[in-house]
This record gives C-alpha cells, structure tokens and sequence, in this order.
C-alpha cells in the first residue's frame, strides 16, 4: 500500500482533530463541580449525555471514530493488527457463555475483524475449523483447559498471548512500521501485566510461560527466569529494558501501569501529527479518540462517586493533541 | 549529421524542460488535491484557502514550457531561419535547459508535500492560512533560481554562438 494513497484520509483526520479534546477543555471538565456540570462542558464538545447513564455516549463517540476511520481506509485489512484483540476477546466471551449456558450477544466487543455472530456459533457448534484461521489453536487449547480442569485463568491467558502473536504477525504483514511498533508495544505490555500478575499470585513457571508471548522488546526465558525469582527481580531486569518506566509505574500501582502503557503508545504516534500521508495519523486518531474516551469515563464515574480530582489526576492519559 | 544530432539535443532539451517540471507539477497537484478534498469533504468553507495551496505546485509546469518555448525560439528551430549547429552547440542549449528541468521537477514535487502539511494547517486553524502559503511559497524560490538560471544560460548560448 503505497503511503500516499491516505493523503486524503490525513487530511480528513486532521479536520476531525479538531473535535477531540484539548487539555486545557479536559482540566476544565476535571475541573467542574458536579457531574452535570462536567456533562453539560462534554456536550457542548460533541457528548451526547443524557442523565447519569454516560455509557451509550461514550459508545457513541468510539464508534462514530471507528466509522470514520474504516471509511478512509483504503484496505481495511491495514487495521487488522490492532483489531483482532477484539476477535479474541469475542473468543473468550463466546467460551465462557457457551460453556456457562449464557447468550454471549452481550459481551461483543467491537471494532473486530470477523463477526462476533461467527466466532460464537463456531464455539456453540465447537466447529474449530468455522473459525477464522488464528483464532483455532487458542480456541482449540482454551476449550481444552477450560473442559479439563476449569482453570479460567489460564484459558484466557493462552488466548490473550495468542492474541498478541497474531497482532504481531498481522502487522508484520501490513508493512508498515508503526504498525508493527504498535502491536510489539502493546505486546510487550500484556507481557509485564502477566508477569507483574504472576509473580503477585505466585504462578508456577509452567503457568508463566504459556502465557507471556515473545514480544520482541526483551527477551522471554530472561523476563520469566527474573519474574521467577520475585518482584524486586522483574523490576531490576525491566530497569535494564525500554520499559524501565513500566517498572516505576507498577512500584506505584497497577493503573499507573496502565496509565503508562496507554500513555506510551500515543508517545510512539506523536510523530504522525506531522504526516501529510500514510497510516500512522489514521491509527494515532483511534487511539486518541480512545484515550480520550478513557479520560472521559475515569472523570465521570470519579464525579459520580464523589472521588477527589487529585486522585483523577494522576489517572489521566496523556492527549494527543 | 552534425546539425542533426544539433537538432535532437535542443529539442530534447525543449522537451525535459516542459517535460520533467510538468509531470513534477501533475504529481505536485494532485497529491495538494487529495489532501485539500479531505478538509472540503468535512468543511467545505476551507476551500477557498486549499485551493491557493493546490495551485502553488503547478507553477513550475508553466515555467517549464516557457523554457521550452525560449529555447526553441532563442535557437530558431521554431520559426525557421535556424543556422548550422555543431552537436557540440547543441549539447550546450540541452545543458542550458538541464536547471528548470531537474530542478523544476522535485522542486514540484517538495512544494507539494509542503502544500499538503499545509492544508492540515488550515484544516486545524483556517486562520493560519497565510503562514501555510507562506512555507509552501518559499519552496518556489528554487524553481524561479532554476528558471533564471535556464533563461541567462540560453541567452549567453545564443549571444555566443551569434544566432
């Protein structure tokens, strides 16, 4: 795909930037006193929120970016490294309300790739070979463990390593680079989120290592051997790594890890704000809009239940523009 | 056969020079275009401010043909009269129109990829436009160097030659 084929979806996106917001209006809804008075400064910015039920609005806002995302892509199958996490998400949620005898119509998560209708009839059916390509290992080896010994945690770790192969191989295919930043990125933060989480629970190393994928940032018997060896270990190993500040940000807490993954990956796209062309703007406009929707929710539920803004603070994601 | 290969060198001079800057404009042109229906499709106000910005790359096709027609003019191949050329002479007016060819292309080319970051300009702050001209014009300055460049050359050839 040759990159100048998005001069005119850049320029599309650079019009539609100028609806997301600034952190000068985010201050400002931080700042509000009451949730209505923050709600009342959203819609003015495009919210539609109605009562103190914020969540259709903030459905609303993710799905009006994805639509005009998907429709510059001249090749929508550009998108589908950071898309198909949503497909194993789907995977889960179509197991687990397979074998809970439950509808998994309302655990659909979306954008995806294929259509969440599919993956759960294929899993009713447990017809492993209905299913698109890479979702039949994960699905083959979650059903397995989850009929066997139950052991849910596992089965959704499987599936979420799986995930992060497959977005790492789907952007190796796209060619183009920040694509291929992108899904190692992300890769290599579910990794320190697993590892972080298996050392708290005290994981045996055959648990550790069906779950932590090879991302490519740091290599994968060192990180597990140090995780084996403790939580001082994995942070001194991670100090020595890119993700050195992931270390920090777990020292404090698990959302200020979260923070920082969210936080870091819009860094990796800040350089697209200059692009005239290729997909960089487009996938950076996404994970604004879906930033931004996140620093959204963590205001309003934080108003709703009364939690002091310093607190809301430090949550806050970084924006793009 | 010395006059003859005269003739293909200033003609295939003539023809990069209108050649090379005009594809170079096309190219320029078009990509601008691209970027510019993105702003007009979500805000159709902007477009009197893109389209000044499409219309900057387009100029080096026009500085172009007016090489080529000076060159076939200076040189009398266009209009009749033409004297006797060595193909050494001939070589000559080709490497007298060689600037506006070359550089009238990729500066085309620049000025357009200027033009487009432009547009996102205006896109975001539509009173900005001025500045976003301003960067793109600037790249021009290298195709008017060009032009003249192309022009004093032809004229010294035909003063020397005595045409």
């Amino acid at each position: 795909m040759k990159a100048t084929e998005y001069t005119y979806a850049v320029a599309c996106i650079r019009s539609n930037e100028v609806r997301l917001l600034t952190s000068q209006e985010l201050n400002g809804i931080l700042g509000a006193g009451t949730f209505e008075e923050a709600a009342r400064r959203l819609n003015d910015r495009g919210y539609e929120i109605a009562g103190r039920d914020y969540a259709p609005a903030l459905e609303k806002k993710l799905e009006g970016a994805w639509q005009l995302v998907s429709s510059l892509l001249p090749d929508r199958s550009q998108f589908d490294s950071i898309l198909v996490e949503n497909d194993f998400q789907n995977l889960k949620a179509a197991l687990k309300a397979f074998l809970c005898d439950k509808d998994p119509g309302a655990l659909v998560f979306s954008p995806s790739v294929w259509d969440p209708a599919l993956i759960a009839d294929a899993v009713v059916k447990n017809d492993n070979d209905k299913l698109p390509e890479p979702l039949r290992h994960a699905h083959r080896s979650a059903y397995r463990i989850l009929t066997q010994t139950r052991f849910a945690q596992l089965a959704d770790s499987v599936v979420d390593r799986a995930a992060m192969e497959w977005s790492i191989k789907l952007a190796e295919k796209a060619d183009h680079p920040v694509m291929e930043e992108i899904a190692r990125t992300r890769a290599a933060c579910a990794d320190i989120k697993i590892l972080y989480r298996c050392v708290k629970t005290g994981k045996a190393k055959s648990f550790v290592e069906r779950c932590v994928c090879d991302c490519g940032a740091f290599d994968k018997a060192e990180t597990i051997r140090a995780a084996g060896e403790g939580m001082e270990s994995l942070f001194t190993f991670l100090a020595h790594t890119d993700y050195a500040g992931a270390a920090e940000a777990l020292k404090e807490s698990p959302a200020a890890f979260e923070k920082w993954c969210d936080d870091r990956l819009l860094s990796l796209l800040r350089s697209a704000k200059t692009d005239i062309d290729g997909i960089a703007p487009l996938a950076a406009y996404w994970f604004a809009v879906q930033n931004e929707v996140r620093n959204v929710r963590i205001i309003l539920s934080a108003k709703c239940n009364g939690m002091p803004d310093e607190t809301v603070r430090g949550r806050v994601r970084e924006l793009y523009v | 056969m010395s006059n003859t290969l005269a003739i293909f060198f200033i003609i295939f001079g003539a023809v990069l020079a209108a050649g090379l800057p005009g594809m170079g404009s096309a190219r320029g042109t078009s990509l601008v275009g691209q970027a510019a229906a993105g702003v007009v499709s979500e805000d159709p106000s902007k477009f009197g401010k893109v389209l000044i910005l499409q219309v900057l790359p387009a100029t080096q096709g026009l500085y172009g043909l007016l090489i080529a027609i000076l060159t076939l003019s200076f040189t009398k191949v266009m209009g009749g009269g033409m004297p006797a050329y060595t193909w050494q002479q001939g070589l000559a007016f080709f490497a007298a129109d060689l600037p506006m060819a070359v550089v009238g292309y990729f500066s085309a080319i620049h000025q357009a990829k200027a033009a487009a970051a432009g547009v996102g300009l205006v896109a975001k702050k539509p009173n900005e436009s001025g500045k976003a001209i301003t960067f793109a014009a600037l790249v021009e300055t290298y195709a008017i160097l060009a032009l003249l460049t192309s022009i004093l050359a032809l004229n010294g050839l035909t003063s020397t030659f005595g045409v």
